[in-house]
């Protein structure tokens, strides 16, 4: 087997992935992105606010992660063909395409993890059922403190509970069935179990879509046959070592109320060993029945990810919760060409300062003012406003559109739709 | 163990089960769903008359709301309505029997099957299981179903290992009852069917000569139910709730034309099938989220307690590797149970998928029985089993609490609770008048032909008015239903136009016509304020003179 020329494909494939129209896909940028520009503004100089140069270290790390995970299967078995499709798994998830496109701190944390393995590949590997069993100590200790931290919305819920309750009984059973403690207990043990869905992996949420959080494609359907194979396949000490660091990274983002896909993105190591494992087994197949299903299921892998490709590069795969707000960058552009000496610009469209320093490259700021306000209390104020009409708005909404009509004091000049925030962006004259 | 101890064991385990199961059945669930009430109805019809509420005489299926309940849980509990009069409790009763029988079948699988440490395990959770003690207290047909299915089972096992003609004869039996009970089994029972002929087909075939009595009498038993699939009394329900009635798949993106890799609509409606098909087997869903629609969950509570988690992984470890007969069956059991509610569009709906959770139950049962023979020390051992019977003992004691103090309060609407009070009231009042109660779905008449025990025959003179039922009954899926009877009216309310409607007695939902519609009013005088247990207004009653 000619070694080289996998590592050659494993690096065109990779490449490919992360750097191909990284400024464009996905479409607009984060908050986290536009801060992180505007805090590296002063050491590069302005043209440093882009997407492209934004998001090119986290492309280049991500393509690093690739192959360092690659020499640290390698070195712990010993085995190129597990190495090198562990890490091919690892190279084409949607997960790890998806963060290695924009700033991620996941990407941070996963190179992070696998430096530390290389430095201390030859003690874990001596130690893999010790070090299960701390982990999974740890991380029951980690649940337990976590339990004493109590998020505001929790003790709403204790209330209105122990309210419906005093009604039917004394308030000792109240009290005792209902507090804060095992509110807590449930909100971090649903949490956890967040992480063990097989829809957030596979499905992209779906069926049970979680309100708010950003769910996005993280593994294709192909590998789930690979990893229950590869689950069978595995080690007992390496099952202990791979759960207990699983439960400690899950337990860990429960305890701090993490739910975004670059948070739990380390979890991707361990899935990828895995379905590795089960790829190893499955292309060693000799009975014809089973070799010709591993050919329907690397088919089928094959055909998800073209699938993917084709729909990310597209920008379809962005989710209802997205960070990203592609309107800021034409809604800019569009201020520009505006002949004004100020603009107003709403804080209700969400971080627009940074925004607008961001596409202005930090220049002409002096015409742009950003506040709240209400347009109906600023008659007397003329000039040009840009604030947001929701969806659905009721007539308490200053830009409520009456029988499909502006209101009459403004002057529309401009609109922009949000889809994903279902809301209007609206520029007009007062 | 000897035998004497597990007999007391099993004997207290099902006491208990029955006591959580029935104590207080007719107020626990609060509220009585509408469901439970065309049930309840029907089966008072029939003994009555021996026809459903159509008239129909002895119906393949039950029309009530165009859902085409399957007859035998009806039929079942028609001597019990018969005998115990027509009210919650003797309507949900059979379910809570049914429950509490599945006590005792799934000992006798887990025994069969493995042994008898294992099978007090899994009747121990089985005991105490959230899910278990919800279904098997609400008028649940699938409940029947379910313990039907797994007695099914239990004979079809013992057939295998005694290769008696008798128990092939009571497996068939009971799996082609089940399919009367409830929808998901019809398809289920023919999948296990297949796989389980494929699987001892030797025998089969050595028995072939002896089998073939029995084998036509399980024909004839499911003839009326098989004539009736290509009519909509036997599909409607199955089609109605079908993921194939979206008109687009989730991942559809609407600006695009189908085309290979994306809007692939083969692709995306697998898709979509098979996610349903694993979110009931998805960690989250079985043990934190549970059902997504209120009237069948119970707050803070899922399909399983949390802690149980690990032993379910150990039970499913084992029987993978054990490889046997009757382990490849269980597994082909839990394999095959979410299939018919994944073909729905629902997220996660336990009803549908009910058949799952009681292997998935005896696996958790399974998985304490292993744990507790790895170890080696009897105090280790009893501390095993403290722990166990601790956890479960304060898991129970929270869902209790949550089923009896706080879904009540909080998801009392989803139970339609609120026309029993409003029957009550309505009788008391001196006059008889027009009743006029509002629901756009046109469904709570069969709230006041329970509650207030209405002979059949009154609602049958209102059905026949509207024509001969056998023209419909089985061959139509629309809506054909009287709007009222006697003094009573069911139907959508224009308050702005029917408010000088003089001698009416309207009864609307609280937000529909808040006080602002008829204070001040000399002509309208609110007569009563229903409330939900947690004292929101849920009802008014108002009278215009």
């Amino acid at each position: 087997m000619n070694k080289k020329k996998f590592i050659y494909l494993l690096f065109l494939v990779t490449a490919f992935t992360r750097f191909w129209k990284i400024g464009e896909i996905p479409a607009g940028l984060s908050p986290q992105e536009v801060n992180f520009g505007l805090n590296v503004l002063g050491f590069f100089g302005d043209w440093v606010l882009s997407p492209f140069w934004i998001r090119l270290p986290f492309a280049v790390l991500g393509t690093i992660s690739v192959f360092l995970l690659y020499y640290v299967v390698f070195k712990l078995t010993g085995d190129f063909k597990t190495s090198v499709l562990t890490a091919f798994i690892f190279s084409i998830s949607p997960w790890h395409i998806q963060e290695s496109r924009i700033f991620s701190l996941g990407i941070l944390i996963v190179v992070g993890i696998l430096l530390a393995a290389i430095v201390f590949r030859k003690r874990i590997g001596k130690n893999l059922k010790p070090l299960g069993i701390v982990l999974i100590v740890l991380s029951f200790f980690i649940f337990g403190l976590s339990l004493l931290k109590i998020p505001q919305e929790l003790r709403v819920n204790v209330d209105q509970d122990r309210n419906i309750a005093s009604r039917v009984e004394t308030i000792l059973p109240a009290r005792l069935f209902s507090n804060k403690f095992i509110e807590s207990y449930r909100y971090r043990v649903g949490l956890v179990f967040e992480n063990l869905d097989i829809g957030n992996y596979f499905f992209k949420g779906h069926p049970r879509e979680r309100w708010g959080v950003e769910e996005t494609q993280k593994l294709f359907i192909g590998f789930l046959p690979l990893l229950v194979i590869g689950l069978f396949k595995i080690k007992r000490e390496t099952l202990l070592f791979l759960a207990g660091g699983f439960l400690f990274a899950a337990v860990s983002l429960a305890s701090f109320g993490l739910r975004a896909p670059t948070y739990s993105l380390p979890l991707l190591l361990p899935i990828s060993f895995i379905t590795a494992l089960g790829a190893k087994r499955v292309l060693a197949e000799r009975k014809n029945i089973y070799k010709y299903l591993g050919y329907l299921v690397f088919f089928v892998v094959l055909w998800e990810f073209m699938s993917f490709l084709f729909s990310y590069y597209s920008g379809f795969e962005e989710g209802r919760f997205t960070p990203r707000r592609p309107v800021y960058e034409g809604l800019v552009n569009y201020t520009k060409e505006l002949d004004s000496e100020e603009i107003v610009v709403s804080e209700r469209l969400g971080n627009p300062k940074e925004y607008f320093r961001f596409y202005l490259k930090d220049k002409n700021m002096e015409s742009y003012e950003f506040s709240s306000f209400n347009i109906k209390e600023k008659e007397d104020e003329k000039g040009v406003y840009i604030d947001i009409l929701p969806d659905g708005a009721g007539p308490s909404e200053p830009l409520y559109k009456k029988d499909g009509k502006w209101p009459e004091e403004i002057d529309v000049i401009g609109e922009f739709y949000e889809k994903n925030k279902g809301q209007t962006i609206v520029v007009f004259r007062n | 163990m000897t035998r004497k101890k597990e007999i007391k064991i099993l004997i207290a385990l099902i006491l208990t089960g029955a006591f959580l199961r029935i104590f207080l059945l007719g107020k626990f669930p609060t509220g009585f769903f509408r469901d439970e009430a065309a049930l309840g109805y029907n089966a008072y019809s029939i003994w009555l008359t021996g026809k459903d509420e159509f008239g129909v005489f002895l119906p393949s299926v039950f029309r009530s709301f165009e859902v085409f309940f399957l007859p035998f849980y009806v039929y079942l509990s028609a001597p019990i309505v018969g005998i115990l009069g027509l009210s919650e409790f003797s309507t949900r009763l059979l379910s809570a029997l049914s429950g509490t029988g599945a006590l005792f079948v799934t000992y006798l699988i887990a025994k069969e099957v493995w042994n008898k440490k294992a099978a007090l395990f899994s009747t121990l959770i089985l005991t105490f299981s959230s899910w278990h003690i919800f279904y098997s207290r609400g008028t649940f047909e699938g409940n029947l179903a379910l313990t039907l299915f797994a007695a099914g089972f239990l004979f079809w096992i013992k057939f295998l290992k005694k290769k008696d003609i008798k128990h092939f004869t009571f497996s068939t039996l009971l799996f082609a009852l089940s399919m009367y009970s409830y929808q998901a089994e019809r398809l289920v029972v023919f999948l296990f069917a297949a796989i389980a002929a494929t699987l001892s087909w030797k025998l089969l075939w050595k028995k072939k000569q002896k089998l073939i009595l029995p084998v036509i009498i399980v024909i004839i038993v499911l003839l009326p139910l098989l004539s009736l699939t290509l009519k909509p009394g036997g599909y409607h329900r199955a089609f109605g709730v079908s993921v194939f009635q979206e008109e687009t798949p989730p991942g559809w993106v609407n600006e695009e034309d189908s085309s290979l890799f994306i809007n692939n609509r083969v692709f995306l409606r697998g898709k979509q099938i098979f996610a349903l098909y694993l979110s009931y087997f998805s960690p989250r869903n079985l043990f934190i989220e549970g059902d997504y629609n209120t009237q069948r969950s119970v707050e803070d509570f899922s399909v399983f307690y949390a802690f149980t988690l690990p032993f379910l992984i150990a039970g499913l470890a084992k029987v993978v590797k054990r490889r046997r007969l009757e382990d490849k069956l269980f597994l082909s059991w839990v394999f095959l149970a979410p299939i018919p509610a994944s073909l729905t569009g629902d997220p996660f709906h336990t009803y549908r998928s009910l058949l799952l959770y009681l292997p998935l139950t005896v696996l958790i049962g399974v998985g304490l029985w292993v744990l507790y023979d790895t170890l080696k020390r009897g105090y280790i051992k009893s501390l095993f089993l403290l722990g166990v019977l601790g956890a479960i003992l304060v898991n129970t004691c929270f869902f209790l609490f949550s089923y009896l103090v706080i879904t009540p309060a909080k998801y009392a609407r989803s139970w339609d609770y609120g026309y029993r009070e409003i029957v009550d009231f309505i009788e008391t009042l001196p006059e008889r008048k027009r009743v006029v109660v509002y629901d756009p779905w046109t469904e709570p008449y069969i709230h006041f032909l329970f509650y207030q025990e209405k002979h059949p025959s009154i609602y049958h003179k209102e059905v026949l008015e509207m024509g001969s039922p056998d023209e419909y009954y089985y061959d139509s899926s629309d809506e054909i239903r009287p709007l009222g009877f006697e003094n009573y009216e069911f139907r959508k309310v224009d308050w702005r136009k029917e408010r000088g409607d003089e001698d009416t007695v309207f009864v609307m939902f609280a937000e529909v016509l808040p006080e602002s519609e008829f204070a001040g009013d000399p002509k309208i005088q609110l007569l009563k304020v229903v409330e939900y247990p947690d004292g929101q207004p849920a009802f008014r009653i108002v009278e215009v003179n």
